[in-house]
C-alpha cells in the first residue's frame, strides 16, 4: 500500500509543479494576449501561430487556458486560507473551552452544513455581488465548516492528554496551550483536508463561472471558458474539451495528493 | 425510542431556526440587501413606499419575527422581480428537482452499493482497484463538463437523447418521453454522489469483515458465502442507510449545476435565475426550503435507522 501511494504522491506532485510553472512562468516569456480579440481569425483550428486554435472572438485558447489557470488556482488556494482561518478559530475555541461556546459554535456549524453548499454560495453572491474577491470569500465560507468539525474533534481528543494537563498544571495560559501544544498536533490532518479542499474549490469556482456567476469575462477562467463553449458545441467541440480536461486533471492531482498524504500521515489505515 | 426521536426533532428545529435567522440577517443587514434600495435613484415618494412595503422603519428583530410568523404560515414573501409569492413558485419547481434527485439517488444505490460491497469482499482485486479509480475520477470530474460531453456524444453526434428540457415540445406527456429526458441529467447527478456511496459501502462491509464474530463464523466452518450473506451483509447495510441522509445536501447542491446544463426546470435552476436577477427574497426562500428538505429527510433517515437498529434507540 505504502509503495503504491508514494508513487501517486510523486506523480500528482510532479504534475502540480509543472502546472504551476506553466501558468506562472510561461507568461514571462510569451504573451499570447488572452483577452485580445481578432475578428479575422475566429474559431480557427490549432496552428503554428495558435497552438490550440482560437475561440469565438479570435482569442488564443492556449493563452486563455494559462490565464484561466492562474485565476482558478489562486482563487482555490485563497479560499482555503479563508476556510483555514475561520475553521481553525471556531473549531479550536469550541473544542478547548467547551460549555456554551461549544454549543453555540457547533450548532452554527450544524446549521450551515444543513444548507446545500451551492444554495449558500448563490445566496451570498446574490447579496454581495459577483466580484472575484467575493467568489474567494464565498467558497472559503463554504469549506470552513468541515475544517471546524475536524479541528473540534481533534481538540476534544487532545485536551485531556497528559502533555496538555502537564502544561496546564505548570500554569500555562490557555492561549499558549491552544497554539503551542494542541494546534501542532492537528496540522497533518489540516494539510490533508485543505489539499482535498483545493480540489473541491476548483470544482466550485469553475461551476460558478460556468453559470456566469463566478469569475466575470473578459477575465478567463477554466469555468467561464466552458460557458461559451456549449454554444459552439456543434462547430468547435474542442473548445469544450481543453478547459474541462484542465479542470479534471488538476482536481484529480489535488485529490490524489490529499489521499496519498493521508495514507502517509496516518499509519493506522 | 420516542425520547430519541424527540431529541432529534428538537435538534432539527434548532438548526432550521439558526438557518432562517442567518439568511434573514444576511439578506437584511448586508450592504447589498434592502438597505441598498435606499441608495438607488428613486424619488422620495418611491422611497417612502418601499420603506412602508418592506417595513424598513421597524427594528430588525421585529422584522425577523413577522417574517418567521409568515414563514410558519407558508408565506415566504414576494419575489422582487416578478412580484409573485415565492413559495408556490418554488414548490412548482421542487417537484421537478425531487424527480431528478430521486432518479439519481436510485441509480447511485443500484450501481454504487453492489460495487462497494464486491470491492470489500475482494480487497485488492481488480474490481476493488476499479471501484477506487471510478470514485476518484467521479470526485474529480466537473459535473457540468460531463454533462456537456454527454450532450456532445448522445445528442449532437448520435441524436439519441434530447439535449435539454423535461419533455418534448408539443407532445402529450408520456413516461417514455420523460425518461428519455431524464437519463442524461440523472446520470450526471449520480456521478456527484456515486463516489461516496461506493466508498461508504466498501468501508462499512470491510469494517464488519474485520470483526471477531466473523472470524468465529469462519472458524466454526461456515463457507465464505454463508458468512457474508448470513452475518456480514446484514450488519454492514445498516450504516449505509445513514449515508442517504448525508447525500441529500449534495444532491440538492448538485442540482443547481446539472439543471442549468440540461435546462431542467427545477429549484436549482430557479436559484441560478434568481441570483442572476439579484432577486434575493427568492434566493433566500429557496435556501430555506432546501434546508427544510435536508433537515426533514435527515429526520426520516434517523427514524428508519432507529427502527432497524435497536442499539440506536438506547444509545
Amino acid at each position: 500500500m505504502g509503495r503504491k501511494r508514494s508513487w501517486t504522491l510523486w506523480l500528482a506532485g510532479l504534475f502540480l509543479v509543472l502546472l504551476y510553472a506553466a501558468v506562472w512562468v510561461v507568461p514571462l516569456f510569451w504573451d499570447g494576449h488572452p483577452n485580445r480579440p481578432d475578428p479575422a481569425h475566429t474559431l480557427t483550428a490549432p496552428s503554428a501561430q495558435h497552438l490550440l486554435g482560437t475561440d469565438e472572438l479570435g482569442r488564443d485558447v492556449l493563452a486563455r487556458l494559462l490565464a484561466g489557470g492562474r485565476i482558478t488556482l489562486s482563487v482555490a488556494v485563497m479560499a482555503m486560507v479563508v476556510a483555514l482561518v475561520i475553521g481553525v478559530t471556531v473549531g479550536a475555541l469550541a473544542g478547548y473551552f467547551r460549555g456554551w461556546v461549544e454549543s453555540l459554535l457547533m450548532r452554527l456549524v450544524d446549521a450551515i452544513m444543513a444548507i446545500p453548499s451551492f444554495f449558500l454560495i448563490l445566496t451570498l453572491l446574490t447579496i454581495f455581488g459577483h466580484s472575484t474577491p467575493m467568489v474567494i470569500l464565498v467558497i472559503g465560507v463554504n469549506y470552513w465548516t468541515p475544517v471546524a468539525r475536524m479541528v473540534y474533534a481533534e481538540f476534544l481528543r487532545f485536551r485531556e492528554r497528559e502533555f496538555v494537563e502537564a502544561s496546564r498544571a505548570a500554569g500555562a495560559h490557555s492561549w499558549t496551550i491552544i497554539v503551542r501544544h494542541i494546534l501542532p498536533q492537528v496540522i497533518p490532518s489540516l494539510i490533508v483536508l485543505l489539499t482535498l479542499g483545493i480540489g473541491w474549490s476548483i470544482l466550485a469556482e469553475s461551476g460558478l463561472s460556468y453559470l456566469g456567476l463566478g469569475i466575470q469575462p473578459p477575465q478567463a477562467s477554466w469555468g467561464n471558458m466552458l460557458q461559451n463553449a456549449q454554444v459552439y458545441i456543434w462547430t468547435a467541440p474542442r473548445l469544450a474539451i481543453y478547459p474541462g480536461l484542465a479542470i479534471m486533471a488538476t482536481v484529480l492531482a489535488f485529490n490524489a495528493l490529499g489521499n496519498a498524504l493521508r495514507d502517509q500521515l496516518d499509519p493506522r489505515k | 425510542m420516542l425520547s430519541y426521536l424527540g431529541r432529534r426533532l428538537l435538534q432539527g428545529v434548532v438548526v432550521l431556526f439558526i438557518v432562517t435567522l442567518l439568511t434573514f440577517l444576511l439578506v437584511n443587514a448586508a450592504p447589498g440587501g434592502p438597505a441598498s434600495l435606499m441608495r438607488m435613484e428613486t424619488t422620495d415618494a418611491e422611497r417612502q413606499a418601499l420603506i412602508q412595503q418592506l417595513h424598513l422603519d421597524e427594528p430588525l428583530w421585529k422584522r425577523y419575527g413577522s417574517w418567521l410568523a409568515g414563514a410558519l404560515h407558508g408565506d415566504l414573501g414576494l419575489s422582487l422581480n416578478s412580484r409573485e409569492p415565492v413559495l408556490p413558485l418554488i414548490l412548482k419547481r421542487l417537484g421537478n428537482t425531487l424527480q431528478l434527485a430521486g432518479a439519481a439517488l436510485l441509480l447511485a444505490v443500484v450501481i454504487g452499493l453492489p460495487l462497494g460491497l464486491v470491492a470489500a469482499m475482494r480487497r485488492n482485486s481488480w474490481i476493488d482497484h476499479g471501484a477506487t479509480l471510478l470514485s476518484t475520477l467521479g470526485m474529480s470530474v466537473p459535473d457540468f463538463w460531463l454533462g456537456i460531453l454527454m450532450i456532445m456524444v448522445f445528442s449532437v453526434s448520435w441524436h439519441l437523447l434530447p439535449p435539454s428540457g423535461m419533455s418534448s415540445i408539443g407532445s402529450a406527456f408520456t413516461l417514455a418521453d420523460r425518461i428519455r429526458h431524464l437519463v442524461m441529467p440523472a446520470i450526471v447527478l449520480t456521478m456527484v454522489i456515486l463516489p461516496n456511496v461506493v466508498r461508504f459501502a466498501r468501508s462499512s462491509l470491510a469494517e464488519v469483515l474485520d470483526q471477531d464474530y466473523i472470524r468465529t463464523a469462519y472458524a466454526k466452518g461456515l463457507s465464505a458465502r454463508q458468512v457474508i450473506y448470513r452475518h456480514a451483509l446484514r450488519n454492514s447495510l445498516i450504516p449505509v442507510v445513514t449515508i442517504i441522509g448525508l447525500l441529500i445536501p449534495a444532491l440538492l447542491g448538485g442540482s443547481v449545476i446539472v439543471e442549468s446544463v440540461f435546462g431542467w426546470p427545477g429549484m436549482g435552476r430557479l436559484a441560478v435565475e434568481a441570483s442572476s436577477g439579484r432577486d434575493y427574497t427568492l434566493v433566500m426562500a429557496i435556501t430555506v426550503v432546501a434546508a427544510v428538505v435536508v433537515v426533514v429527510t435527515n429526520l426520516l433517515v434517523d427514524l428508519v435507522y432507529s427502527l432497524i437498529d435497536p442499539r440506536i434507540r438506547h444509545g
